[in-house]
């Protein structure tokens, strides 16, 4: 119903945490129109994590609320948001084909062929127990699992750090091909020159406030710089 | 790989002007087919909605035509494939004297100069 | 949802659980064909003190491989609860509760079984051995076959199918009070910034003494009531006390043990706040 009123698909206000007497995020107000690719910028400690552990609902805010599709992080929102955590979270004795099948049971919007076409562009064992791959192989699998579902949230939290250039590559192609049409993307990172091609729009996070919330188009337009050299210059010690 | 792209300028200017070489050199013939925009945009590695951006530009110029049944077609229309390898060979032949006037040579110097270099190359064939 | 829960908590956890299972039965397997082959002692007064080092040996390994099943429990709670693995069990569309339950009904079921195989094991081997460590006169076996006739006689009828249907909800509910003292401890050790795994032993130290304490506390009137009368009917009335406690401490674990599942719950729902 709330998301009658506002039109967008993430809608936040005054959202804090606090961690002790710190504000790791600090009244931040957002929306998040559906079908956007948003890029969640800001140095280390600016507040990126906490923003995206709220919104999966890994922490409980100290005041303020994020309401994702009109409902408050829970049961209904898990349903239909696909997040990628920047670790490796899949217990290692866990097979690839189990994995999968853990997927399509816990959520209805799991698209089997999907993930069984991207698993075998990869060229992996599926009987391959997951502790026994190489760190980009178990970013790409975990990947090919979130991108497999048909969500209306994707959050990915620094999907291409730490992986080779052909990693990345491979990544930004199946975050490109594979995310449901009319959801939203929600990336968070701080190689911005790398991902700037794929976003809509950007959010500056700095000390836990909100900065800067734009779409790529108009701050190249009017700052005739990329994002990237934007962002080097608002965060310029 | 990723297409190259300048960082100071709008990506949707810089997708339409590799999209206009790509048809104008016969990468993408008279009628062909052109791939959704998703495959494309993942082929670029840029935004699916830039991408659709510079595709509607294209089809206002109407160097590509949607088609109901088909998706996106080139243009069969070769005049007009033509009249746009004519306009950007002009904008490059204006960027060349541009430069050349700055660095102190006057047309006629540069004509000279490019009948020249046909001589040298004819020579080393 | 919860039985999809059910169904990868045991997917996740019986190899190393029926491991422990099986090391428990061979062990118990390996002495009691040790202890049949031996011939008993034969004369009065003699103790065989091999015999009784292996028993004890035997006891003391048996007890810890049934213990490693609850200490493996607490881990893999942990792990896969407040770890990195936290990452994909709390964004599943389920609520913590489901995951908390989930983890105490498979874990009960593991721990269960480990404490009835070490029990029966243990049970079996004393038999076999304590004729190898100790002579036991033929008198000696004529007493314990009457003590044995009079206790199945107690044993029997009404009594004994209450004190049977009785047990073994007990056991069970102990087993699962039991597992949740030790996850409410390690959701109490995720409260703090560092030292997780430290403060959550402290913190099942600190739950254990307590409780021990409310229940000697608890106990104090019933144990000095029996201590003071006089012993024309000690039996009904140790019997009574037994009861008593028994039926006391099921209603105790059933409460106690709820109070720590939803205190476990509060924590995931309210406070949770992974690495």
């Amino acid at each position: 119903m709330n998301e009658m009123n506002t039109g967008s698909l993430v809608a936040i206000r005054d959202l804090t945490k606090r961690f002790g007497k710190k504000a790791a995020l600090d009244h931040v107000s957002l929306d998040i129109p559906a079908g956007r690719i948003v890029g969640l910028l800001g140095p280390n400690g600016s507040g990126k994590s906490t923003l995206i552990k709220l919104l999966c609902g890994l922490l409980v805010p100290s005041a303020g609320q994020a309401l994702i599709a009109g409902n408050l992080p829970g049961p209904a929102t898990k349903a239909c948001v696909s997040y990628l955590p920047e670790r490796t979270y899949v217990p290692g004795s866990m097979r690839i084909r189990e994995l999968a099948a853990f997927f399509a049971d816990f959520y209805e919007d799991f698209e089997q062929e999907k993930a069984d076409a991207m698993l075998s562009s990869l060229e992996i064992d599926p009987d391959a127990p997951f502790k026994t791959l190489s760190k980009g192989t178990r970013e790409k699998v975990q990947l090919a699992m979130v991108m497999s579902r048909r969500a209306r949230l994707y959050i990915l939290d620094e999907p291409i750090a730490g992986v080779d250039p052909a990693a990345r590559d491979f990544i930004l192609k199946t975050i490109i091909r594979d995310y449901n049409e009319e959801a939203s993307i929600l990336i968070s990172t701080h190689l911005i020159s790398d991902i700037e091609p794929i976003l809509d729009d950007v959010i500056f996070l700095r000390n836990g406030k909100a900065v800067l919330s734009s779409s790529v188009e108009e701050l190249r337009d009017t700052r005739h710089k990329s994002v990237d050299a934007y962002f080097r210059e608002v965060f310029a010690c | 790989m990723a297409w190259e792209l300048d960082n100071d300028r709008p990506i949707y200017t810089q997708l339409v002007e590799r999209l206009k070489l790509e048809i104008v050199s016969g990468f993408y013939p008279p009628g062909a087919r052109l791939p959704s925009v998703r495959e494309l945009a993942a082929a670029a590695s840029v935004n699916p909605n830039t991408m659709q951006k510079a595709f509607a530009e294209l089809e206002r110029t109407g160097l590509i035509i949607t088609q109901r049944t088909s998706g996106r077609i080139v243009t069969e229309d070769t005049n007009m494939i033509s009249q746009t390898r004519r306009e950007l060979a002009e904008e490059q032949i204006v960027l060349f004297l541009t430069r050349m006037q700055s660095l102190g040579y006057r047309k006629t110097e540069i004509i000279h100069m490019l009948s020249e270099q046909e001589g040298k190359e004819k020579q080393d064939e | 949802m919860l039985k999809k829960l059910l169904k990868y908590e045991l997917k996740q956890t019986w190899r190393i659980s029926v491991l422990i299972l099986a090391v428990t039965f061979l062990l118990s397997a390996a002495c009691s064909l040790y202890f049949y082959m031996t011939p008993p002692l034969t004369a009065e007064g003699e103790i065989h003190i091999g015999n009784f080092t292996l028993f004890m040996a035997y006891v003391i390994i048996v007890s810890f491989v049934a213990l490693l099943t609850f200490v493996y429990l607490g881990v893999h709670f942990y792990r896969n609860l407040y770890t990195d693995e936290g990452y994909l069990m709390h964004t599943l569309p389920v609520r913590p509760w489901q995951l908390i339950a989930s983890k105490a009904v498979v874990g009960t079921i593991w721990y269960y079984l480990a404490g009835i195989i070490a029990s029966a094991g243990i049970i079996a081997v004393s038999y076999l051995a304590i004729p190898r460590i100790v002579y036991v006169s033929p008198k000696d076996y004529v007493d314990a076959a009457r003590l044995s006739a009079e206790m199945t006689g107690l044993f029997s009828g009404v009594w004994g199918l209450k004190l049977f249907l009785f047990l073994g909800p007990y056991t069970i509910i102990s087993c699962a009070y039991a597992l949740l003292v030790l996850y409410a401890s390690v959701s109490l050790g995720q409260l703090v910034g560092r030292h997780k795994v430290m403060v959550s032993i402290l913190c099942y130290l600190g739950l254990q003494t307590l409780i021990g304490g409310a229940s000697t506390l608890f106990l104090m009137p019933a144990l000095s009531k029996l201590v003071f009368l006089s012993d024309s009917d000690a039996v009904s009335l140790f019997s009574d006390f037994m009861t008593g406690i028994y039926t006391g401490s099921f209603v105790f674990f059933l409460a106690a043990g709820a109070g720590l599942f939803f205190l476990s719950d509060y924590i995931m729902r309210r406070c949770l706040n992974l690495d």
